[in-house]
Order: structure tokens, then C-alpha cells, then sequence
């Protein structure tokens, strides 16, 4: 490294410093600025002196720190992050927060005392700096100068990008191709007309209004439409589509607000299937609620363990002290449960993680095998009664709370058995002659048919457990006689085959499931869900939890707190959905999601040429793919924001020539904060904000108990060039282009009256600020949470901590305005804290979580089985069961000769495609390794240390084919080790960039050169299986949507 | 009129190493009211707001602690640092937080988390040993450079002097401490290769009551842990010990019987490692295992 020439830098400020530090010294109060004051001064000082007369410590103060929320990964932790001369130069765990402080200290701790009480936080929030201090930061709008994936850029004015985005036209050199701009795009405009157009699409679906009638009604406005023979597939808006990769709320909703409200695209996609896709899908399937018939509403969330009072955790599938969400919050609760002895952990898992080696038992299980493991448990446990049976012959809400539980199953209602007997439909009182609406179901009770409605909470019905009988003519089984009849159709022994698990430790863990009350919990992730055969690995193993019926109680399985409804609605200051003139997107995505491809107009019998999912959205794997086949439609414009799908997804290769193609993908823009894998085949790519410089909601996940507001907002100033829109500087930004983007095309819901005449929306914080004021308002809907005035001291304190921020970042005059003076200061209570959270005792009362899930839970999918598989058109199965490893079309995969099975797993120090610019994790972790057992590293010769190559039936060379000219192999060191099942091999994801930094680029004809540091390792899910059918994408689950990592086979060669 | 006053200390106070060194901590102490001074001055953290009550947080109470400390003089306190590898998950959050606030460079770093594993599949094991600096009470570094140049103070921290601990006396330092937590920092940075040098890399930092910024001055310097005292002295907790997300990592006076890790090494068996080469390790690890949890033996390798 050249060191030499480098002189003693000074600190470079990332942005002007705000000019009213000086006056903010005038006026600081004496005892609360002064710890401050004399901080600085005193640096100054010895800069002038010199270093002999060090300056010291002052007690940290509240004007030296801004909190905010951690994007290392999707935990979301509550940090703080440490302003000097400017730089962020230390992150600490935010005490206020439940997912840096165990317990968190009171919301209503003076910023001053809570200033110097740091809380935990990961090596990667540790880290989080480098991700805003990236040498190669895109802070520039950049063009593409060449091909695509060339990665030769120009940088333009971003006035420039927008307008040639918006108006379209002959745009690249050398291609005569006229692009169609977004102008073009937003076809359909009128609300009026957009909701009558999908409204009669509603009728062709239900097969209420042919599409001849529809296209003579409509006369006048199908021009709108991408196809009129094909009405349902909405208007040419849809051929704008924006897909996401890491997103969270606030900024979901304000990019959806131009997406969907204005610009009136049904093409929003997120990426929710690369992650836990299936269990998402199938615990929304689990929580739907009977209503007019059918079963609706259930939420896209799912369940995890309360960690604090557990006794007993099967972690299944989940690597909790690496991943998760996320270590910070769990790890200081398995470490107390641990070392007290009240908590015993086994964990499933094909890698010994750091969690096996603190459990009583590591079940080393043959991947994707999961329902056979959990079958075995549940035959075991049926057979031995060791089931809840009080909770599981509760129908309905009456009988639950009579037993005092939160919650009830539908183990006890009866399921119609159809001729060939399937299990179909649940019984309705009304097919046997009793009374009762569509949404009134029946148990057997002794020979006496009870009928009842789930959510009636007067008159309590329970039902039989185990019933298989004739029923007024009708075939009928109870839901838990269902999963009974899967469970006992093997053997243990011949379900233990299936997973390679031994009868005993079927035997071991279902006993030791069994002997804790409700304090014992199934808690799954990816190991679990990202199969092809997710979903029903999903359902059976969430079905033990039902079988000890522990959710909402302490220790059981719990549902999250909840969050402060940021986006307004029930009594808060703000509606943030308030649209002067929305826009009804409708019609088929991209996708296809939440459709039955039975409805469509394009149903012409099965396979279909994709996969269609009824039950499951944001299906991120088909979205790419989807335009490349052009299939339901093609497309005119792809946005990509933080989202890297071609290294994130398994076969993210086969995405590469889709974006390489023109023609396929005819405008390619994203949002990046570097040159991505996947910005190398960009058009356009806008700079973004880094989570240090910008505002979001973070939310929560599953397993916190608490209900919880973290706050993102921006810490430093951030490099990214400015634009001036409706009149005012911004960085640019995502917000910055669609606020750009919506000038350009004078959009309804943007800029002067973009809320409504009179309320403005033409600063990022006009939108989020509104949201920490609902924040402020509290819990109840009266008003009666609404959170106090910041005191004097620490107004003083907020505006100090951000005199570094450029007025392009922090206006307060401008924020002040956006929320009112009657909001400003409670506004400022919350940021100082960096949100608001319910207090550490208030998440548990009577033994059960406060914020309950309270509602029945499906134990049978009547949902799942009442679609038809869009690719098989066979009936899909309501019931937990067992399905092998299959294809798109339900075929066995054979890939004779190649014998390892190959999976991925996070390690602590990266997260996903991101993490390779923090150097101080790389320190620790300068590549990732091949992980092998020593009997598979001695069969194929391979020693530990030593290259080797991973290749497929996909990919038998090995690479990722750039399509520019260049190829990575798919080379990585090969390390032995005892911590893993024989036949498998694994790799840590999050190395082997090609992009990132990693490769020289050439911006404005001049060459950047890229850091070998960050090419260091091996990717290898360009070797993770295409689908033979559909052949540009991964393996899926086609039921629940997850994108396949761990059901392909390799070898490895030595290289 | 407050900047006059504050510059008037600084230049008084250009001489307070040799003020310490003589014991003139008086005169220290009468200028310490407004201006938050170290050590001597009990006002610092007495002027600070108090502390938030959160029952069953460890971390308030080791800060609480923390005040109660340095409300008493200097020479009365015995710092030490406990480690439970029981909850030790090897994550590493403690290594980067402490790169983060001493800001080292990739010659090396105050502090690491090396792994155990061992056992045969399907029953392999693996603990997880932070270290760093023991502040020894007979440190072999001192013994391997002149008189000076490395002080054990008597709160326990072994203070090196930056501006004598360069070339030869930096790597004899080095090489004698058997727990390799002595670096020497070179004056190369993590950006040095990429396109720009980011400021963070080189900003200023507090060590030894004396501002450093790395590149040339601190090149050839060597350099460890001090379990973070310039944090200590701000009434906050060294890096490690707050960062830690396993609450694996306590620390606090061990003259104080009350104290968390008083407590700790009453009622749990403990060990310092190399205890056999008497280096008198203010660093001591609890030597109990999670119940049914296949571990090794800490006997085994300690």
C-alpha cells in the first residue's frame, strides 16, 4: 500500500457546515452546552498547540450524538450515532431501544442522563460508518457511456436524467432505438375512470361481464389498456414498474405514493420471497379470517419466541447469533436464559452455528427434510397425547377466553373430504342442514354437530379432536384428524430416514417440546422456508407450536407489538395517504400475484408459461424474468432501488442477460449508493442516501414484544450532489427523483397542495416529519399518549447535534413548518430519542403478551385448498404435509453426478450484497470458505486451504457470465471442518463481488480502479439451480414464493 | 470571557504530565469545576444527570458503579474486567466497536475474539475467548524497554508513552507480552488502497490524556488496550463491555465489594490466562460451563 505521499489529512467535513454554530454558542444554556462547548473548544485547541495538552473528557453529551436506527441489516437496531467535527465517528447501541438495551431504560429518560449510557449493538452496526464512507460512492447522476454492462458512465445533470426518463426518445448513442419515456407511460390518469375500468375487471374475473362487453362499455378508454383482448391486465401505467429491494416504511410509502396513487401502476414489488418468503405467505394463510365465505385478511407477518421467558426453543432453520432479527435482540436473552439454566435450546440446522454450539442438542438435518422431522413429532406427540387438547377442542373465541386463552385453532372443524378424498372446503352449517351464514362452520361433539362463527364471543363451541365420519350425507375429517393422517403415514423410523435423523432424537425432541408447558416454542427461519417445499415445511412445523397451544402466552409464541401507526389514521395528526386525486392501480402484475390464473384471461390450461401466486406478492424472483419472457406482459421501464437481485438471488446469473437486453427491459434505471452487480447494466443510476443521511420507519419483526417506533433520520451530511425541485435543495436522493420526476409531469400528489390545497409536499421531511408526529401522539386513539413538549434543554440539544447538517438536510425553520408549531416540539421529544417504544414491563400482564395475535389461527389452510397449482393445475393441499424436493412442474430433480448439496448461510460480519465496503468487518473476515465435512473433503480429494471450483446441472462451467466480456468463476478456498452434515457444503454469503467497489470503472473517461479486497471469496449462487421449466430463474416454492437456496446439487472441482 | 478561560487552563495544564508525575494534583483539582477534567476531579461525573433507572440492567448498574468509582481518588481504585465465555457468542461487535473508538489500523487491534473449536461430528464444540490487554499487575512489556517508557498506574491501566514507545522499544514491547495484545501501528489506513482516504480514518482520538490523530505520528508508535479510560474518566463504560450483545462483558472496581464484578468473581470460579507466568492478569474469565451443553473443559486449554 502507498503510504508514503500521503500527507496528514485534514478532516474533510462531508458537507458545509451549517453557519450557525457561532450563534448557536451565543445562545446554548450554560450547564447543558457547556459539557459540549468545552468538548470542542478544547479539540481546537490542541489542534493549535499541538498534541501535548490533550483535552479531557467531557461526560458524553446529547448534542454530540444523534439517534437513529441501524440498516446494517433488517433488525433495525436502535443506535446513536457520534458526530466529531462532523464525521460519524462511533455507533452505540441506543438504550432507549429494546433492541440495543435488555432491559431499555424509560422513554421519558432525559436525553442529557441517556447520553452517556450506551447500549450493545452488532459488529456490523459497529461497522455502519464505512457503508456512508464508501471511497466509491455513486454521488453523481451517472449515464452509461457504452453497452450496458460495460461500466463506462458519464456523469449528467440530474435535471437532465429526469427529463430524458420522463420524455424518452432517442437517449443512447449508437442505439437508434426511441426509448418511451414515463410521460408516455402514464397512460390512464383519471381516477374515475381508472376505478370503473378495474371495477368491471373485477366482473370479468368473477365471470360477471365478459371482456366483449367490457370492450364495447369501454369504448372510449381502451387505449388505456396494455391489451384490450386482455383487459385484466390493467392500464399501460403497469408497464412502469418499481421493484425494491431493502425498503421499510415511510420511505415504502412515499415511494408508493407515486407508484401506485399517482402514477397508478400496479407494479410495486418488493423482494419478500429472497428472504423468508414461504413463511410469510403461509403464517398470512395461517392468520386469514372467515368473512362473507371465504377466508381473508390475514397479515403479512409471522411468529417467534418470547426469548426473555422460554424454556425451551427448537431454532430451527435459524441461525438467531448470526442473522436473525437479530442478534442484538436475542443474543442478551439467550445469553441470561442460558446461563440461568431456564433455558435449553436444540437447533436444527445442517451447520454447527454459533447457536449449536449453546444448545442441548444439534440435529444436524438433511436439508429441506423439515416436515419429515416435524411429522415424526407430531405422530409422536398425537400418539402419546401430549397435545394441549383443552386449547385444541376450543372452536371459537367463547370457548377460548372460557379457558383463558388468547387465542384458538380450527384443529376441532370439520373439513369436507371431496370424492376423491381430498380434503376440500371446511363444512358449513348450512350443507348439513343447520342454520347458519357462509361463515358459520360445525364440529362434532360426542354424535351432536355443534355450528358456531370463529369470532363469536358469547357462546363458547368446542369439537372433537380426532373425527372421521359421514355427516348429513357429507364426507367429513376434523382439521387435526388431517395432519393425523399425514403424521401416522410413515413410520417414525421411515420420517427419520427421510431427514436422517435418528427415532431417539425424534423421540428426544418432541418430549422435551412436550414437557414445558407453553413455555416451549418451534421457532423456524430460511433453513425452513427457502425450498421449494417451504410453505408445507412451514405448516409443519408451526403446527407443533399449535399442538401445545403456546401462542401469546409468556415464554410461548408470540406476535409483535406493533407500531405507534406512523402513517396517521385513527385519531393522529397526519393521514399521510391524504391524495388529491388518487389513482386506482388495478390489474395482473408482472408477477402475477394474489390471482388465481383460473380467472385470468389468459388461462389457456396448465402448466401456465409461469408460475401464478394466489397466495403470495412481492414474489422478487419472477419480477425480472418476468419481463424477460414478457410474460403476462412487456414491460417499458424497470426502477430498482436498494436491491440487488442479480447477487442476491439464487441464479441471479440468469438475470443478467434480461438486463443486458434493450428489448426487453427498454429503460433500466436505479437508485444505488455504489455501482452495484446490478447497476452495471443501468441506464441511469441516481446516488442515494445512505441510512445515516436519510428518514425511514423501521418497524419491528415477529419476536419483539414491545410496541416500537424507531425512527431513521439524518446524521451527516450527505456527499450526494444537490438538485433544486418545487424550489428546494435536496441531496439526491430516491425521494429526490419521484419528488423530480412528479414536477416534471406536474403529478397530483406532489409538490405545492400535493396532500391537499394548502399542505405541502415538497421536502422529504413535509412526508416523514408528519410521521414522528404520529409518533408523538402515542398509543390511544383519545389523545391520551400524546407525548410531552421537549423541554428548553433539549430543544437546544436537537438543533446543536445537527449544526453540522447542511440546510440542503436540516432547515429547522422548514421542519417546523412541515408539522406545525403545535407539533414541533413533541416532534423533537421523539427524534431525540430516535423514537418512541412501549417501556420495558409493559410488553407482558397475566402471564400473556400484552399486544396479542388474539384470533383464531388456521391449523387448515381452506384457503390453499380451495387454489389450483398454476402449474400442475392440481388442488393444492390445506393441511401440513409432506412434499418432496420438486421443480416448477412438481418434478423430482435428478442431477446424477453431482453430490453435494449446496447451502448458504450469513455470517456475523456481512449482510447480503452490502457489507463489503466495511473494512473493519473485512479485517476480521477477509474472504469465506467452502465449508466441507472431512469425509467429503478426503472422497474428492480436496485439503483444506485448497481452491476449488463449484459447478451444477446449471452450470457446469462454474461462472458468472457478465455478458460484457467478462467472467467470475465461482472459485473460493475449500475449509474442512467437523461443523457440518456429510453431503453438504456451504459458503458464507456476502463475498466475491465483481461490482462494489471491487472492479475498475471508468466515470467521465476517467478509470477508477476498483479494491481486490472486495473480490476476495466465492459467490456461489450462480451455481444454486435454474428451474429446467422456466429456465431464467431459480427454483421456487410455487405455493408460498420462496426463492430456493439450499435444494441444488454440486460438486466441487478443484481449481 | 468562558473561551479566555478555558484558553488560560490549556496553557496551564501544558505541563501536567510532569504535575502528575510529582503528585501535584491539587493544583489540577482547583481548576477542575467548569471544565470536566479526568482524574482528579469527582465533579465531572457528580455534574453529569443521573444515571436512568432500568431494573435488571446490567449495564446502568455497571455504570452506576462507574460513578461511585471515580468519586473516590484515583490511587483507591482497582479496575478490573470480567469475562463470562459462556455468553460469548464470538460475534466480534467488541472488536470493531474498540477499532471504532481507539481507532487502530489493520497492523492491528486492542483486542480479540479467538474461537475453540474442537470434538468430532456430530458432537463438535466451540467457545469463544475474548481477550485483549490484561493490564498486568508485573507486565512483561515494561520489563522489556527502559524505566518510563510503560507505567502501571495505580488504578490498574499500564499507560505507554507515545512519545517514547516508537521502533526498537515498540517491537521488544510487542514481542514480550505472551497474550500478543501489544501492536505496532505502521501508518498504513483501510481506505490507503481505494480512491480516497476517509476522514474517519484519520480523526483525532483520545489516549493517555493526549489528543493523537494515526498517520505519522503514531507510526512506529506501539500500542493496546487501556480498557478505553479515556472513556472511564467520562463515566462511561470501556467499548467492549458496552457493545457486548451476548452480555458476556462486566467491568468495574474491584476495591469496591459491592461492585458487579466483586460480585462475580465472589460467587463464580474464575481464572486469568497464563496465570502461570505471573503476570498478575487484571482481566479474569469465569470458568463455569452452560448446563447441558457439550463444552470442553476451560481447564483443558487454561
Amino acid at each position: 500500500m502507498n503510504t508514503s505521499k500521503k500527507d496528514m489529512p485534514t478532516p474533510e467535513p462531508e458537507g458545509q457546515r451549517a453557519p450557525a454554530r457561532r450563534e448557536l454558542l451565543k445562545t446554548t444554556a450554560l450547564l447543558g452546552g457547556l459539557a459540549s462547548v468545552v468538548g470542542r473548544v478544547r479539540a481546537e485547541t490542541s489542534e493549535a498547540e499541538g498534541r501535548a495538552a490533550g483535552p479531557a473528557e467531557a461526560a458524553p453529551s446529547a448534542a454530540d450524538y444523534i439517534y437513529t436506527t441501524c440498516l446494517q441489516c433488517n433488525t433495525g437496531c436502535e443506535i446513536k450515532v457520534r458526530i466529531q467535527d462532523g464525521v460519524a465517528v462511533k455507533v452505540e447501541g441506543n438504550p432507549y431501544g429494546p433492541r440495543a438495551m435488555d432491559p431499555h431504560i424509560p422513554w421519558n429518560t432525559p436525553v442529557a442522563a441517556a447520553a452517556r449510557v450506551h447500549g450493545h449493538i452488532c459488529p456490523k452496526g459497529q461497522a455502519g460508518t464505512q457503508s456512508s464512507y464508501d471511497p466509491y460512492r455513486v454521488v453523481k447522476v451517472l449515464k452509461r457511456a457504452g453497452r450496458r454492462g460495460e461500466n463506462r458512465w458519464i456523469s449528467i445533470p440530474f435535471d437532465q436524467a429526469i427529463s430524458e426518463i420522463v420524455e424518452g426518445g432517442n437517449l443512447f448513442p449508437g442505439e437508434s432505438r426511441r426509448v418511451t419515456g414515463l410521460r408516455e407511460i402514464w397512460s390512464l390518469r383519471d381516477p374515475a375512470v381508472a376505478k370503473a375500468l378495474s371495477d368491471d375487471v373485477a366482473l370479468i374475473h368473477s365471470r360477471k361481464m365478459t371482456v366483449a362487453e367490457f370492450k364495447t362499455k369501454h369504448a372510449a378508454n381502451l387505449h388505456h389498456l396494455i391489451d384490450p383482448d386482455h383487459p385484466d391486465l390493467g392500464p399501460k401505467n403497469n408497464q412502469f414498474v418499481f421493484n425494491w429491494g431493502r425498503l421499510k416504511a415511510g420511505r415504502s410509502d412515499f415511494f408508493s405514493r407515486f407508484v401506485r396513487t399517482s402514477f397508478g401502476s400496479a407494479n410495486a414489488h418488493g423482494h419478500t420471497t429472497v428472504c423468508q418468503g414461504s413463511i410469510y405467505f403461509a403464517s398470512k394463510a395461517m392468520s386469514d379470517q372467515p368473512s362473507g365465505g371465504s377466508f381473508t385478511g390475514g397479515a403479512k407477518f409471522y411468529w417467534m419466541a418470547d426469548l426473555s421467558h422460554s424454556e425451551f426453543i427448537i431454532y430451527w432453520g435459524a441461525n438467531v447469533l448470526e442473522a436473525n432479527y437479530g442478534p442484538p435482540l436475542k443474543a442478551p436473552k439467550l445469553g441470561r436464559g442460558l446461563a440461568s439454566g431456564r433455558l435449553k435450546l436444540a437447533v436444527v440446522d445442517p451447520r454447527f452455528s454459533p447457536a449449536a454450539a449453546k444448545a442441548w442438542k444439534w440435529v444436524p438435518i438433511r436439508p429441506g427434510e423439515d416436515a419429515a422431522l416435524a411429522m415424526g413429532m407430531i405422530r409422536w406427540i398425537i400418539e402419546n397425547s401430549r397435545f394441549d387438547r383443552r386449547y385444541l377442542e376450543n372452536a371459537n373465541r367463547a370457548a377460548a377466553t372460557a379457558d383463558g386463552e388468547p387465542t384458538w385453532s380450527n384443529a376441532c372443524w370439520l373439513v369436507k373430504i371431496e370424492s376423491d378424498g381430498r380434503p376440500g372446503a371446511l363444512l358449513r352449517a348450512a350443507d348439513v342442514g343447520l342454520p347458519g351464514d357462509a361463515d358459520t362452520f360445525v364440529a362434532l361433539k360426542g354424535t351432536r354437530p355443534v355450528a358456531f362463527k370463529s369470532d363469536d364471543a358469547a357462546n363458547a363451541a368446542e369439537g372433537d379432536l380426532f373425527v372421521n365420519t359421514t355427516l348429513g350425507g357429507v364426507r367429513v375429517k376434523s382439521s387435526l384428524q388431517v395432519l393425523w393422517e399425514e403424521a401416522s403415514s410413515k413410520s417414525l423410523a421411515d420420517w427419520g430416514a427421510l431427514c436422517d435423523v435418528s427415532t431417539d432424537t425424534i423421540i428426544e425432541l418432541a418430549r422435551e417440546f412436550t414437557s414445558h408447558g407453553k413455555r416451549a416454542v418451534v421457532e423456524i427461519h430460511r433453513g425452513v422456508s427457502q425450498h421449494t417445499n417451504g410453505f408445507y415445511n412451514v405448516l409443519a412445523t408451526y403446527a407443533l407450536n399449535l399442538l401445545v397451544g403456546n401462542l401469546d402466552w409468556q415464554g410461548g409464541l408470540v406476535y409483535s407489538g406493533g407500531t405507534y401507526t406512523e402513517g396517521g389514521g385513527s385519531g393522529r395528526p397526519f393521514s399521510l395517504s391524504q391524495h388529491p386525486r388518487p389513482l386506482t392501480a388495478f390489474g395482473t402484475s408482472v408477477i402475477r400475484h394474489e390471482q388465481d390464473y383460473e380467472k385470468s384471461t389468459f388461462f389457456s390450461g396448465y402448466p401456465a408459461r409461469r408460475p401464478w401466486y394466489p397466495l403470495a406478492s412481492d414474489v422478487y424472483q419472477e419480477v425480472i424474468p418476468s419481463c424477460g419472457d414478457g410474460y403476462p406482459y412487456p414491460i417499458k421501464a424497470l426502477f430498482l432501488y436498494m436491491g440487488a437481485p442479480v447477487y442476491a438471488l439464487p441464479a441471479g446469473n440468469q438475470l443478467i442477460p434480461i438486463l443486458a437486453d434493450t428489448s426487453k427491459i427498454p429503460l433500466f434505471v436505479t437508485s444505488d449508493i455504489v455501482i452495484s452487480e446490478h447497476s452495471l447494466y443501468a441506464d441511469y443510476i441516481f446516488p442515494d442516501l445512505t441510512y445515516l443521511e436519510r428518514w425511514e420507519y423501521h418497524r419491528t419483526h415477529p419476536s419483539i414484544v414491545h410496541r416500537v417506533s424507531p425512527v431513521r433520520q439524518p446524521a451527516i451530511a450527505s456527499p450526494n450532489e444537490t438538485a433544486r425541485i418545487y424550489g428546494e435543495d435536496l441531496p439526491v436522493s430516491m425521494e429526490a427523483v419521484f419528488l423530480a420526476l412528479a414536477e416534471k409531469l406536474q403529478m397530483p400528489g406532489f409538490g405545492p397542495g400535493g396532500f391537499a390545497p394548502g399542505a405541502d409536499l415538497v421536502r422529504p421531511e413535509d412526508f416523514y416529519l408528519k410521521m414522528a408526529a404520529n409518533v408523538a401522539f402515542g398509543d390511544s386513539s383519545t389523545g391520551a399518549d400524546i407525548c410531552p413538549d421537549a423541554s428548553d434543554e433539549e430543544v437546544e440539544a436537537f438543533l446543536s447535534a445537527r449544526r453540522h447538517l447542511p440546510r440542503s438536510m436540516f432547515d429547522a425553520d422548514k421542519w417546523e413548518k412541515a408539522v406545525g408549531s403545535q407539533w414541533w416540539r413533541k416532534v423533537i421529544y421523539v427524534l431525540n430519542r430516535g423514537g418512541r417504544w412501549w417501556s420495558y414491563a409493559e410488553a407482558w400482564s397475566g402471564g400473556q403478551t400484552k399486544a396479542k395475535y388474539g384470533k383464531l389461527v388456521n391449523l387448515y389452510l381452506e384457503k390453499a385448498a380451495t387454489k389450483r397449482n398454476s402449474m400442475t393445475g392440481q388442488w393444492l393441499n390445506g393441511s401440513a404435509t409432506y412434499i418432496p424436493i420438486a421443480d416448477a412442474l412438481g418434478r423430482p430433480i435428478q442431477d446424477r453426478g453431482y453430490g453435494l448439496r449446496l447451502i448458504t448461510c450469513r455470517t456475523m460480519l456481512a449482510t447480503k450484497s452490502r457489507t463489503i465496503s466495511n473494512y473493519w468487518l473485512l479485517d476480521r473476515m477477509p474472504e469465506n470458505t467452502l465449508d466441507l465435512h472431512p469425509t467429503d473433503a478426503a472422497r474428492l480429494g480436496l485439503s483444506d486451504g485448497q481452491r476449488a471450483r463449484v459447478v451444477s446441472a446449471t452450470n457446469p462451467a462454474g461462472v458468472w457470465d457478465l455478458k460484457n466480456g467478462f467472467q467470475v468463476p465461482m472459485v473460493g478456498r475449500v475449509r474442512v471442518t467437523e461443523g457440518i452434515r456429510p453431503g453438504v457444503v456451504s459458503f458464507v454469503l456476502g463475498y466475491g463481488h465483481w461490482a462494489y467497489g471491487a472492479a475498475d470503472q471508468i466515470i467521465d473517461g476517467q478509470l477508477v480502479r476498483g479494491d481486490p479486497r472486495r473480490a476476495a471469496g466465492v459467490h456461489a449462487n450462480a451455481a444454486m439451480r435454474a428451474d429446467d421449466f422456466l429456465k431464467n430463474t431459480c427454483l421456487s416454492d410455487v405455493v408460498g414464493g420462496s426463492a430456493v437456496f439450499y435444494d441444488t446439487m454440486v460438486n466441487l472441482v478443484p481449481a | 470571557m468562558i473561551a479566555e478561560m478555558l484558553k488560560n487552563c490549556f496553557r496551564f495544564r501544558q505541563g501536567r504530565r510532569n504535575f502528575l508525575r510529582t503528585g501535584a494534583v491539587g493544583a489540577c483539582a482547583a481548576l477542575g469545576m467548569a471544565t470536566g477534567r479526568r482524574l482528579t476531579s469527582p465533579r465531572t461525573v457528580a455534574a453529569a444527570p443521573p444515571l436512568p433507572e432500568a431494573p435488571g440492567s446490567e449495564l446502568v448498574r455497571m455504570q452506576r458503579e462507574l460513578d461511585l468509582a471515580l468519586a473516590r481518588p484515583p490511587a483507591s481504585r482497582r479496575w478490573l474486567m470480567v469475562v463470562d465465555p459462556r455468553k460469548c457468542i464470538g460475534c466480534q461487535a467488541c472488536v470493531v466497536a474498540c477499532r471504532a473508538e481507539n481507532v487502530t489500523g489493520p497492523a492491528g487491534s486492542y483486542r480479540r475474539v479467538p474461537e475453540g473449536p474442537a470434538g468430532r461430528y456430530p458432537h463438535p464444540t466451540n467457545v469463544f475467548m475474548p481477550a485483549n490487554c490484561m493490564q498486568c499487575d508485573d507486565p512483561p512489556c515494561a520489563r522489556a524497554v527502559p524505566p518510563g517508557m510503560i507505567r502501571k498506574q495505580p488504578d490498574g491501566i499500564v499507560e505507554f508513552d507515545y512519545t517514547q514507545l516508537k521502533g526498537t522499544h515498540a517491537a521488544a514491547a510487542a514481542a514480550a507480552c505472551p497474550y500478543r495484545a501489544v501492536h505496532v501501528d505502521d501508518g498504513v489506513f483501510f481506505t490507503d488502497a481505494t480512491p480516497r482516504r476517509q476522514a474517519y480514518e484519520s480523526r483525532s482520538f483520545n489516549e493517555y490524556r493526549g489528543a493523537y490523530r494515526r498517520g505519522p505520528e503514531l507510526s512506529g508508535v506501539a500500542r493496546k488496550c487501556h480498557f478505553c479510560a479515556h472513556r472511564l474518566e467520562a463515566g462511561v463504560l470501556p467499548a467492549c463491555v458496552s457493545t457486548c450483545i451476548g452480555g458476556a462483558m462486566f467491568f468495574g472496581d474491584a476495591a469496591d465489594p459491592n461492585s458487579m464484578v466483586s460480585e462475580l468473581v465472589r460467587e463464580h470460579r474464575s481464572f486469568g490466562i497464563h496465570q502461570e507466568l505471573g503476570t498478575l492478569p487484571r482481566v479474569r474469565y469465569i470458568e463455569e460451563k452452560l448446563l447441558q451443553v457439550r463444552q470442553f473443559s476451560c481447564a483443558t486449554c487454561h
